[in-house]
């Protein structure tokens, strides 16, 4: 375990990043002013799914101050970005296969001209049958990946005539990730045959595959640098590449700089969501509550192309059924192709939609055998020494059961589940629990990517330059950062200056996604930062002297402190075809209390409390902690409550915020972020992340309490008051009436 | 094309005046012609409150204003909020750790300075509501509540800006009367469209539904400001924003659902920008004001160069988006008989508890005479092509008593015509219209 004597980790240090920002000083990507820049525009599909028979940009091209115009044919490299299955074109070639796919590039003076530009480019599609519903496309075939969990024998246990068997279908919606920030990118050619891509993002090097591939030029002549980023949740993990394909494509063409930023209303058509999903589950469990077995089949919407749908199943498929000792499990998951806009990255990854179901049948068995769901979480909690349904045994590390009594007592859930249950009249109250756990970093499926590395530059006056190849979304990654190597280094984290990540300073440190940021950069900076040491240390001795006078010394004595770090996790092995093995390297914990008000007249759900409780290691700041879950929190309720969108023949209709509805300030509850500090060894100080888990099982303690207040089950999310009211309706009108 | 026009304004504390394309928004104007990045466009459509900035002392969304309408305005930005140090709310977001991706940050603190402004004691809920208009998507809100609950009561670093810069006047874009502003219709006519609180004029303008070219302000036209009782009458100028509406103690008094209704529309920047004769021309059948127009007998005043016509607000709606309102004729005001005694309530159910639009609305204005009601009127918004009133429901409401109240939520399900669309369902609609009621007639009854 590491020493924790720490004096800058685990302090409430100021984010660095804050005064530019809260003085509107912080350049995002559509606030940079670059000079002879041009506008960039994408002609778009307005077809699920049509052969393009006619695509004609002569005309286009003849407008005065219109520099370029560009189709598939026009693409020096691979029409293909490069990712799991590399299957997502640039530009469509011969056929469309989502409304808003991207057919054609424009690029001209003014934004008026490149819409203008895009008005005249002639094109005809001969539509084509379009497979919109993912129960369709699974009987079609149209299968982009299928994983697998087996441990023990399902069949015969749910056989056993002593079980108590609940089981249930549940759906999940698409869920918009809703930055605030639209993503935006501009390409600037370097003079040399290759483009600089400045943009919103969270993983530069992605952008950079993306780009290279397209221009048909070394990784090193595609030079991406993230700049300030408003907000990512996945949502800027693997949809920037098209984008920045996109930009670099008209910079190279036109030899000029060219922006190219997304309205809302395009960034909400085209850019990437979470998977619509559907989940059916068998659980089973001895009459005292020990569970025996669970059967899950699990589906998602990938959309079109594949981008990271194959991972995000993955994810949910190893954590279907919670963190829980189940001697027996069975796991069919599958993503299918539909001709809908491509799903990809969202913080939770493929968890919240099998976590919804999971813990919902949770909740269910508790009231099937009359015990409290709460300690049917703790009968079966994982601990020290279980394994998971993967066969992973958990050595250390493993706080789930302190979470759990950590809520509990914050919420004083046993007091207030009776005196809830005694509510009458039209409002009445109800308290819910849910619970996950989550594997950190890549995984089984990523470990090519999961490598990082950092750059330590100590100048003359000890300040300190750390380059990082992860980025800053709003998560806290330089705060967080800044604390390991002042930390590291010994040196004041006033002097720490964490830089906007760059691929020509870093090699590839893989993406900055499922909470990895804080371990794998964050050891690739400790690595670095003894590497620095080792070099003081000889010259200071034991001196006694300052951060600074010992740096002035080091100088004096031609000793250069600069370092590259690199972390490397530690190896695990997986079996795709029996789904067993170490499907994550370590995990963290979760619950959520959620206590509710349901208005059974109108169906209105209102959160009046949650309390969330996470084992995320050490806490390297409580403050960005703290962030993450309130934040977390509030998407959770979000898709708990009122987040969908509506398609019609494959268009998605409402793509503003006016009709996709996200919390507001007057939508949030009180939020009780509580953190457990259980350390990982291999963690800088313990700590383990924690970006993803606060948005998990929020949806599933929502429904909970929902059906703590008003007896109704919903297995169906968002809890609208119509869905809310419909079921009270069924359930009045008597057991016969609302039986299938 | 778009003409040249000149424009002034006090801007953080500072006289500018400059020249810029006259169909430029304010938003435009700052970002691109002076170079002030700090409010953000986050939606276009006043949605998300990224570009908030400060306009003669309220919130506005400078994404739906035209430049020409700061003519001569008192304008503030996050740029100018910092003195020789930060502004106290800058440090309490800093101290709090209120921000994290940033983007919202700047409106978010300027929509705070606005509320800390006219309420330098602001309590938590008054902190909510005053941040309403603003979304934010990472922080959960709760530490951006901390930061300008813990501003609160700190002594500002400047005292409130003054106007001092005149206006230059930009003539066709911003007529001072009635008259230019008539005439500039009826040459243009058909061309030429009037803005005023922009809130959904630059909405269309965003989807491609409304040139802003051709806009023209009527928010200096004095004649149509101005909330007073006339004749017997309560007269609301068409150009009264809700805000104003709902601070008017005159409106409380005669339509006492008005000022509730306004208090549910959009969030603070709405509320200061958007005016009544904007919805009434808007003609959604969703609008929140129109059913405590309904329910108070109010009258519409419409006027063109040639003529003046008065139209009972139920005959002004022809349909969705659809009104009497002809291309030459501007809306003047709306009058209001004074009814002593009267009671009002108006409540709606919508997506969330603020930026929403209604699923289904109810206004009931009533009066009692011995305990008894005497005049009773209902109007439900979104249940119908155009806001309705409900006479079978009044009907059954004179009657007084438990069992009218039964039969008017009866009657009241037969009067709507709702349908399904993105917000609701027909079904979950028409039951709601009858819980509404029932609510809203307890609430004047209990008043």
């Amino acid at each position: 375990m590491e020493d924790t004597g720490t004096t800058v980790v685990g302090e409430r240090v100021r984010r660095p990043d804050a005064p530019d920002k809260v003085k509107g000083t912080a350049l995002y990507i559509d606030d940079l002013a670059l000079s002879g820049s041009l506008w960039g525009a994408v002609l778009r599909s307005p077809h699920a799914h049509a052969r393009i028979t006619r695509l004609d940009v002569a005309r286009a091209r003849t407008i005065p101050g219109v520099r370029a115009v560009l189709t598939a044919r026009d693409i020096p490299g691979r029409n293909l970005i490069p990712m799991i299955q590399s299957d997502w074109p640039v530009l469509a070639a011969e056929f469309v296969r989502h409304v808003g796919e991207a057919v054609a590039l424009v690029a001209a003076e003014s934004r008026d001209l490149a819409a203008e530009a895009l008005r005249t480019i002639a094109v005809e599609y001969e539509r084509l049958p379009a497979l919109l519903d993912m129960e369709e496309a699974l009987r079609a075939g149209e299968v982009m990946a299928h994983w697998k969990v087996r441990r023990g024998d399902v069949q015969s246990a749910l056989g056993r005539g002593d079980l108590v068997v609940v089981e249930g279908t549940y759906r999940t919606p698409y869920q918009e990730h809703a930055y605030i920030e639209p993503n935006g990118m501009i390409g600037v050619p370097d003079g040399r045959g290759g483009v600089i891509v400045y943009g919103s993002m969270q993983c530069p090097f992605y952008v950079q595959k993306a780009v290279a591939s397209a221009l048909g030029c070394d990784l090193a002549r595609a030079r991406v640098v993230q700049t300030v980023t408003g907000g990512g949740f996945g949502g800027k993990e693997d949809a920037p590449s098209a984008p920045g394909a996109q930009v670099a494509l008209l910079a190279h063409a036109t030899g000029r700089p060219v922006r190219l930023i997304l309205s809302r209303e395009e960034d909400m058509a085209v850019m990437s969501k979470r998977h619509p999903g559907r989940v059916r589950m068998r659980t089973a469990a001895t009459r005292d509550g020990e569970l025996v077995a669970v059967e899950v089949d699990y589906l998602l919407d990938g959309g079109a192309y594949a981008t990271l749908s194959p991972v995000v199943l993955f994810r949910g498929t190893v954590h279907a059924c919670g963190p829980y000792r189940i001697p027996n499990a069975r796991v069919e998951s599958r993503v299918v192709r539909t001709h809908k806009v491509p799903c990809g990255a969202f913080r939770g990854f493929g968890e919240p939609q099998v976590v919804f179901a999971c813990e919902s049948q949770m909740d269910r068995l508790a009231e099937r055998l009359g015990m409290d769901p709460l300690m049917l979480r703790l009968k079966n909690a994982l601990g020290e020494g279980d394994e998971t349904i993967t066969g992973h045994k958990l050595t250390s590390s493993v706080g789930f059961r302190d979470v759990l009594d950590r809520v509990a007592a914050s919420s004083d859930w046993s007091r207030k589940r009776a005196e809830y249950a005694r509510d009458a009249g039209p409002v009445r109250r109800g308290i819910g629990l849910a619970a996950c756990y989550y594997g950190v970093g890549l995984g089984a499926l990523g470990k090519h990517l999961n490598p990082a590395g950092a750059s330590l530059v100590v100048a003359g006056d000890g300040s300190v330059t750390v380059a990082v190849g992860t980025t800053e979304i709003g998560q806290g990654m330089i705060t967080v950062l800044s604390q390991i190597a002042a930390e590291a280094l010994g040196c004041p984290v006033e002097l720490v200056h964490v830089v906007e990540p760059d691929t020509s300073r870093v090699p590839d440190s893989g993406p900055t996604v499922a909470s990895r940021t804080t371990v794998m950069s964050g050891n690739a900076i400790r690595d670095a930062a003894a590497k620095i040491r080792a070099a003081m240390e000889p010259v200071i001795a034991d001196s006694g002297l300052s951060w600074r006078e010992a740096v002035a010394l080091c100088a004096q004595k031609q000793v250069g402190l600069a370092a590259h770090g690199w972390a490397v996790p530690p190896a695990i092995t997986f079996d795709l075809e029996t789904g067993q093995g170490e499907a994550y390297m370590y995990y963290t914990f979760s619950a959520n209390v959620v206590e509710v008000e349901v208005d059974t007249e109108t169906g209105e759900t209102r959160a009046l409390a949650v309390h969330s409780g996470h084992d995320t290691g050490k806490v390297i700041n409580p403050t960005t902690g703290e962030g993450q879950v309130e934040g977390g929190v509030v998407q959770g309720l979000g898709y708990a409550l009122v987040e969908e969108h509506a398609l019609k023949d494959g268009r998605i209709l409402n793509d503003q915020f006016s009709t996709y509805i996200i919390p507001t300030p007057l939508d949030v509850p009180e939020i009780r972020p509580i953190l457990v500090e259980h350390p990982y060894a291999w963690g800088p100080y313990g700590a383990k992340g924690l970006g993803e888990t606060p948005v998990i099982a929020v949806a599933p303690a929502v429904t909970a309490a929902i059906h703590h207040a008003a007896g109704i089950r919903l297995d169906e999310i968002p809890a609208t008051p119509e869905r809310v009211w419909a079921a009270l309706q069924a359930k009045n009108a008597g057991p016969t009436a609302s039986r299938p | 094309m778009a003409d040249l026009i000149d424009l002034a304004l006090t801007l953080n504390r500072q006289p500018v005046r400059l020249r810029a394309r006259s169909d430029l928004r304010l938003l435009d104007l700052l970002r691109d012609e002076l170079r002030l990045t700090g409010a953000k466009e986050g939606c276009g459509k006043g949605e998300c409150g990224a570009c908030t900035v400060i306009v003669d002392g309220h919130a506005a969304d400078s994404c739906l204003m035209m430049a020409f309408q700061v003519d001569g305005a008192v304008v503030e930005t996050i740029e100018g909020l910092a003195g020789a140090g930060l502004h106290p709310l800058q440090d309490a977001f800093i101290e709090t750790g209120g921000v994290q991706c940033g983007i919202c940050i700047p409106g978010m603190v300027m929509a705070g300075k606005a509320l800390l402004d006219r309420q330098p004691q602001a309590d938590l809920d008054s902190i909510r509501a005053g941040l309403a208009g603003n979304l934010c998507r990472c922080t959960g809100y709760t530490k951006i509540f901390a930061a300008v609950a813990r501003a609160a009561g700190q002594p500002a670093p400047h005292p409130p800006a003054v106007a001092s810069t005149p206006p230059a006047a930009p003539g066709y874009y911003r007529p001072r009367s009635l008259e230019e502003a008539l005439e500039i219709l009826t040459q243009r006519g058909g061309e030429a469209r009037p803005v005023a609180g922009g809130t959904d004029v630059l909405v269309k303008a965003k989807d491609g539904q409304q040139s802003r070219a051709s806009l023209f302000d009527l928010t200096a036209v004095a004649e149509l400001r101005g909330i007073e009782e006339r004749d017997g009458h309560l007269w609301i100028g068409a150009g009264a924003t809700h805000t104003e509406m709902i601070d008017s103690p005159l409106v409380a008094r005669v339509i006492p659902s008005l000022p509730q209704a306004c208090a549910v529309i959009g969030g603070p920047q709405i509320r200061n920008r958007g005016t009544l004769g904007g919805n009434l021309a808007n003609a959604s059948p969703a609008a929140d004001t129109v059913p405590p127009l309904y329910a108070a007998d109010a009258v519409v005043e419409l006027v063109s160069v040639s003529s003046r016509r008065d139209m009972p607000v139920a005959q002004f709606f022809t349909g969705p988006r659809q009104s009497v309102l002809a291309p030459d004729e501007l809306i003047l005001g709306v009058r209001v008989p004074i009814r002593a005694g009267v009671r009002g309530c108006f409540l709606r159910l919508g997506q969330r508890q603020a930026q929403a639009i209604s699923k289904v609305s109810v206004a009931v204005g009533m009066t009692f005479r011995d305990g008894r009601p005497e005049w009773v009127r209902v109007a439900l918004g979104a249940v119908a092509p155009t806001v309705v009133r409900a006479p079978e429901t009044e009907k059954a409401l004179l009657e007084g008593g438990y069992e009218a109240l039964r039969r008017a939520r009866e009657a009241v399900k037969a009067e709507v015509v709702p349908i399904d669309d993105l917000r609701s369902s027909r079904a979950y609609r028409r039951e709601m219209a009858a819980v509404l009621l029932e609510r809203a007639v307890r609430r004047v009854a209990e008043a």
